[in-house]
Formats: C-alpha cells, structure tokens, sequence
C-alpha cells in the first residue's frame, strides 16, 4: 500500500533526526583522554600488606589499578594531596588534616585499626610519658605520630611545647633512634619490632587510643566515579588476603611481604597481632549507615586535634565516608 | 523495480562500501603510526627517567640519603608503564626499588635478572641504553652511574611494559574509526535521503506520466524546478504534445487527402464516365438509325473512357507508386510517371529528367524522395500557375540531389506561415532521411533542393 504524504514526511524526519545523531555521534564519538589505572600510595604497615599480595599475586591487573609503594605515610599524604596519586592508605588524622586543607578526598576502605602497632619508644631509663619533659622526641610531622604524641602528652598532662621535638621519618626512626642520641621516638611496626630488639620501651601505645588510630583507604573524589569498578576490586582483593592473612602464615607470597616489611615470619605474624583488621561486614559498620561509626570516630578526632593545636580547624566532614564501593565488593 | 536495484540504494551503497574500505585502511596506518609514536613516547620517557635516577642515585649513595632513594623510585613508580625498577650496587645488590621486596636481593632473584648482560653493556660504555625486551612486551633501559668510590660502576635498572601504550594507541584509533564511520554512515544516509527527494520520487512521476501518456489518460502537470529532471519532465511534456499535434494533422492529412481523391474523381472521372454513359446511349440509337454516325459518336466514347482510364491509373500511380518496388530503377521510373501525371492531370508540362542510372536505397527511403517530389510538383501545378516544371535526379559523391523548378509564382517554404499541412509532411520526410531542404524563390518561378547525404542511404 503506497505511503500517504504525511506518512511519508514522518518518515523523512526520523531519517532526518537519526542523521543528525549519526553526525553528532561521529564529532562527539572520540576520546580525548585514555583511561589511566587507579593509582594508590602504600606505605610501609602490615595492615597495608593485603593491597601488596593482591597487586604480586595477579589479583590488581596492571591495566586497571598501579600500587605506588612509598616508604613513609606523609610521603602518601603528600602524594595523594598534590593528586600525583588517586588514593592512598593514611591514617584517619591525615585524612583529616587533608580536609582541613581543603582536599576533597573520601573513606573508602578501614584496613586496620591500631591496637598497640602504633607506640612511643623510649630509652629504658624513662619510665613514663611524663619524664620526657624537656627530652629529645623524634616524630614524623604532620603524621599520625604527632596524633598519638599528643594523646600521650595530653594524659600526661604535656604539650608539645614541653619536649624537644625532633623532625624525621616514620623509616627511619628505628636508625634515628640509635644513631641521633634520641630519647624517644614514635614509631610503628615494622619498626617497632626493631626498636623493642634494640633495647626501647613502650611508654604509650595505640591501644589507648579508642581505635582513633586506623589506617583507611583515602580517595580522591574524582577518581571514585572514575575507578569505581576499580576500587571494588581492590576493596575485594583486600578482604581476600585479609583471611588468607588471619589464616595461614605460609603461602605463596608471604616471604615476599615479610621482606617487605623487613621482618621474619614470625616477627611479621606478632606485628599483625597489634593490629585489628575489620572485615567487610564491620566495615559496613564503620562506613554506613544513618550513624557510620568512623563519622563520630572522625568528629571526636578533628575535636581532640584542634585542641592539642594539631590542626587549626576542624574540617567539615559531610561526604567522608563512601561506602558504595565497599557495598559493590564481594 | 526492486529496492536493491534502484540507484538510490546503489549510488550510496557503493560510496558506503568504497568509504569503509577506506576507513579500515586508514584505520590500519593509523594504528600504526600511532603504536610507533606512543611506543617512540615511551622509550624517550624511560631514557629521561633513567637518566635521573642514575644521577639522583649518585649524588644520594654519596651522601647516604637512602629513604631519599627510596622517595624517587616510589615516584618513579607512579608511571603506569614502569612494572619494575631497581637501583643495584656494584655487587649487584638491589639497594632501592620501586617495589621494596627486592631490596636487599640480588638482582639474579629479581624479575629483571635477564637485564644482567644489558646492565653489563651499559656500564662498559657508561651511557644509558634502552632495548626491546626478547618477550617483545616490555622495554628494558640501563643506566649505570659511579659509586661514592669514583671507580666501581653501579645502575639503574627499569623495566616498562608496552601493554598499556599499545592499549592506548589501539583505543585511539579505534575512537577515531568509529568516529570516521559513523561520519560516513550519516553521508550515506544523507545521500540516500537527497537521491529520494530530489531524484527517485520525481523520477517516478515522471515514469507515471510516461505511463498515463500510453494509456491515453490525461497526464499531470509537469514538475515543477529548473533541474534537469524538471527539464526532462517538461521537454517529455511537450514532446508529446508536439506527436499529439502531429497525430492529429496526419488525420486531418489522411481526411483531406480522401475528400482529394473524391473530389477528383467526381469532378474529372465520374464527369468523364457519365458523358461516356449519355455518349454510349446515343451510340445505341444512332446504330440503330444510322450506323456511320454511330461510329463516329462510339469512337467519341471510347476516347473518353480511355481518358478516364489513363486518369485513374495517375490516381492509382499517385497513391501506391509500384514503380518504388521495382528495385534499383524503382525511383527514376515512378518519377518519370509523376511527370507524366502532372501533365496529363494538371495541362502542366512536366519534365523529368535523371543524372543516375539507379538508387541504392530501401524502398521506404525511395518513397520518400517521390513523396516529397510529389508534393511539389503538384503544388506548383495548383497554386503557382506554372506553365512548366522540371524534376532533375542527380547523385554526385556525397549527396542524392532532387531538385524541382517551376516557373510559377515564387515560393519561400521556409518563410513563416509557410505551414500548409502537404509542406510539413514534406519537411517531416526530408528530416526522415536525414536531408536538406531548401527553397530559392526569384522572378522567374521557384528552385526546390533536396540534398539526402549517400552515408544516410542505407
């Protein structure tokens, strides 16, 4: 039957309509910038070890996530500020002191809680916090070692103006220790496990702390819609070797993180013990929810930082926490 | 006709075709030259890196910053491409890397032990060098550099992969092939749209018109525009109109030329029978009466119906010329009969006269040369009082010349007006034949010329 005119006119403006989009498909079709891999900063932790067994053992394609070891976590900080990286494992305070600058970066992850692998080491000949008065204290600046020296200080009734405060990094505080006639340093494990072998002790510990020290997964906020298949991954692997790690101490690629982090097998196993590594249902706990625990975690910190002069002033913390990544992981 | 057939599907999907070909041989050279460019990127970049790593790892091995060391290869390290990277002492020891593991190994228990000879090169000439890897998926750069001794060789080992550039090249001129087709995807289908508006869908009616023309119904209004399908439509239109036209003259031609005839013979022939018919009853009484006189009247009959005879054989001549169908000699004979016709039906002197012995030509041909001859001379024995008129056959190398002079009044056939229906049909016959045709009107009467070129005698 043949075509009516108006038929026919409707007909020519669909082809019409389906041209234009076909031309605009061919202008808008290219891609003006390839895909780069998630890039994440780790730094030297037993908790962050996960991350490293995924990326040797296959688990992290090349092609899609890029781990970018680095030997302390201010060097993470700073990397992950400057957006050299997309996301790095800091502490909660460091990503705080991020906000703070003005860095929109988000919770995706809690690897570990601290609960004793964070201390202040001192000289045996000092038995408390309270005799580091007017001492040499090495400590990471800007870092989670200030954070848990002034918890110490603070129950010990100082401040930081109270002691000699003595710049390094978390790396080599172990070698300062010895070499720089310190006489205390806060330090945390692997090197921890160093300075207990050379003689310090333990004046103040993380486990003090109500898990305010925890070590997570920071993103920046427009690498999320960007890597979001990536970093469920990554979140996945990293519960994977979470239970490979709680359960075996021997399979393959354990000798390569235990040389990592410059420890035996069983030196590795005890620095692990001080650290509790959430699983992903408790993780949910932390990250989601109408009351996520890691926001009031979060807000006691900023409130405990401010005070201590550890940062000027607390950051707004709405959107910190991202949990739909962790919520997509298996 | 099918859809397939049309050349608004042909015309697009040959420039379809003939564009995809060309896309996907682009698309080739494309990737080509754009693998080479990011894999030529790729080996500056590591040229670059390496030979800052070499010279920060000097400078820091001799003043023992050694977590600087480690700073700059984690730095390195943020380069998707660089799978591995170690800095190794003169023992071969890896001291810094980009993955800690390794540090404190020898570079023999490393992934990058199969840089060993190209390390070994590099420190023999102390100058970077950068190779493809014997797997053909990485590049492998050596950089040697001094030791704080001054005198033992140390290097900088860094293994790229070329997955992700030759991913990326692979992307991009995918990203362009697509965009490039479905630019050509939308001409087509822009062309294909122009074909059936402008062509196709005219076209079409003009085919209906076509067709309404040989059913005999009334044709449409021809199509608007000043295209060429337009034109076509237009000239097709009047063409018709024009064989319409035509039509109708031939009938008027075929009325006219009956009433001719009839005319003739009831004013010459019936008139001639019907005395011969009084005469022949005279001749019964007079023979009755007296014989001698009866004689005289009878011959007097038979004189007229042997007038009527002889003027009906013109007739006959007139309208079937026989002569034509005599061959070679068929023209020359039927227009020596013409002459003789217009003599005796006209009272006009006619004389014929022939340059040739014979004509090569078909019959349809001869008889339009006779009709055309036909034509004129009894013309100019109606209308232009002639008192002669002479009809002259000739044939020179490359014409057939019919030429006829009377010298009656003169007469311009190629004048306005001149558009009697007996001179278009003449002109429509010279046409025919592929001929000439011409008129010299002067005092003296009038000169007609009819040139046929020998090529149009078959």
């Amino acid at each position: 039957m043949p075509l009516t005119t108006r038929a026919r006119l409707w007909i020519l403006a669909g082809l019409l309509v389906l041209d234009a989009l076909l031309w605009y498909g061919a202008f808008a079709w290219h891609k003006t910038k390839v895909q780069q891999p998630l890039s994440v900063a780790v730094g030297i932790s037993p908790g962050s070890e996960t991350l490293i067994l995924a990326r040797n053992q296959g688990g992290l394609p090349d092609a899609r996530i890029n781990i970018v070891e680095m030997n302390w976590s201010s060097a993470a900080m700073r990397a992950l500020g400057n957006r050299v990286v997309d996301a790095a494992v800091l502490s909660l305070d460091e990503v705080l002191r991020l906000r703070e600058s003005g860095q929109d970066v988000r919770v995706a992850l809690v690897l570990d809680v601290s609960r004793g692998a964070d201390a202040l080491m001192a000289k045996p000949t000092l038995k408390k916090v309270a005799d580091l008065r007017g001492k040499r204290v090495g400590v990471e600046m800007r870092a989670v070692g200030m954070l848990l020296l002034g918890k110490a200080l603070a129950d010990a009734g100082l401040s930081m103006n109270d002691v000699q405060l003595v710049p390094l990094n978390l790396a080599e505080t172990d070698t300062s220790y010895l070499e720089d006639n310190l006489d205390a340093v806060v330090s945390a494990e692997p090197w921890l496990t160093r300075l207990r072998e050379a003689g310090a002790i333990n004046l103040f510990d993380s486990k003090q702390m109500n898990d305010q020290l925890c070590h997570v997964l920071a993103v920046q906020q427009e690498a999320l819609e960007q890597h979001a298949d990536d970093l469920a991954l990554l979140i996945t692997q990293h519960f994977h070797w979470r239970e490979q790690l709680e359960q075996q101490t021997s399979f393959e690629g354990y000798a390569a993180i235990c040389r990592r982090e410059a420890l035996s097998a069983a030196e590795f196993k005890d620095a692990l013990s001080l650290l509790h590594l959430p699983d992903r249902s408790e993780n949910l706990q932390w990250l989601s929810g109408t009351t996520p625990q890691l926001q009031g975690t979060s807000a006691n910190l900023a409130r405990f930082m401010v005070q201590e002069r550890l940062m000027k002033t607390a950051p707004t913390l709405p959107h910190l926490l991202e949990s739909r990544y962790l919520e997509q992981s298996r | 006709m099918k859809r397939l057939g049309t050349l608004q599907f042909r015309l697009p999907a040959v420039v379809f075709a003939v564009g995809l070909i060309t896309i996907v041989i682009g698309h080739f050279r494309n990737l080509d030259r754009r693998t080479d460019r990011r894999l030529e990127l790729l080996r500056q970049d590591a040229y670059s890196e390496g030979t800052r790593l070499a010279g920060m790892a000097q400078h820091l091995f001799r003043k023992q910053l050694p977590r600087t060391a480690d700073l700059s290869m984690s730095y390195a390290s943020v380069a998707p491409e660089l799978e591995l990277g170690v800095i190794c002492d003169s023992a071969g020891i890896v001291r810094h890397a980009t993955q800690f593991q390794w540090r404190g190994m020898p570079l023999s228990d490393t992934p990058l032990h199969g840089m060993a000879p190209l390390l070994q090169d590099a420190k023999a000439s102390m100058s970077g060098q950068v190779v493809e890897a014997p797997d053909r998926q990485h590049l492998w750069g050596a950089f040697p550099f001094y030791e704080p001794s001054g005198e033992v060789k140390a290097g900088v080992l860094l293994s790229y992969s070329t997955n992700l550039p030759l991913a990326e090249a692979r992307d991009l001129a995918l990203n362009e092939t697509v965009s490039q087709a479905l630019a050509l995807l939308a001409g087509c289908l822009l062309l294909w749209i122009a074909l059936d508006t402008l062509i196709a869908r005219r076209v079409q009616k003009v085919l209906a018109y076509t067709q309404d023309v040989a059913a005999g119904n009334k044709p449409p209004a021809t199509l608007p525009g000043s295209d060429e399908i337009a034109m076509i439509s237009r000239n097709f239109a009047s063409t018709v109109e024009q064989l319409r036209h035509t039509e109708q003259r031939l009938l008027e031609a075929s009325e006219q030329e009956r009433r001719s005839i009839g005319m003739e013979l009831h004013d010459d022939v019936c008139q001639r029978l019907a005395a011969a018919q009084l005469k022949a009853g005279m001749v019964e009484m007079l023979l009755a009466k007296d014989p001698a006189a009866g004689t005289e009247l009878a011959k007097q009959v038979a004189t007229e119906l042997s007038a009527a005879a002889e003027r009906l054989r013109g007739y006959a001549r007139g309208l079937a010329p026989v002569a034509l169908e005599e061959g070679r000699m068929g023209l020359t004979t039927a227009l020596m009969y013409l002459a003789n016709y217009i003599e005796s039906a006209f009272d006009t002197p006619c004389s014929f006269e022939s340059g040739v012995d014979g004509i090569d030509a078909p019959g349809p041909q001869q008889t339009h040369l006779y009709r055309i001859a036909h034509e004129l001379a009894v013309n100019a024995a109606k209308h232009a009082r002639a008192s002669h008129i002479h009809i002259h056959l000739d044939l020179t190398d490359h014409t057939l010349r019919l030429e006829l002079t009377n010298d009656g009044l003169s007469f311009n056939g190629e004048a306005p007006g001149s558009n009697g229906l007996g001179l278009e049909f003449v002109r429509q016959r010279a046409r025919l034949l592929g001929a000439t045709l011409q008129f010299y009107p002067n005092r003296n009467g009038t000169h007609v010329v009819c040139e046929v070129p020998r090529s149009a005698l078959s």
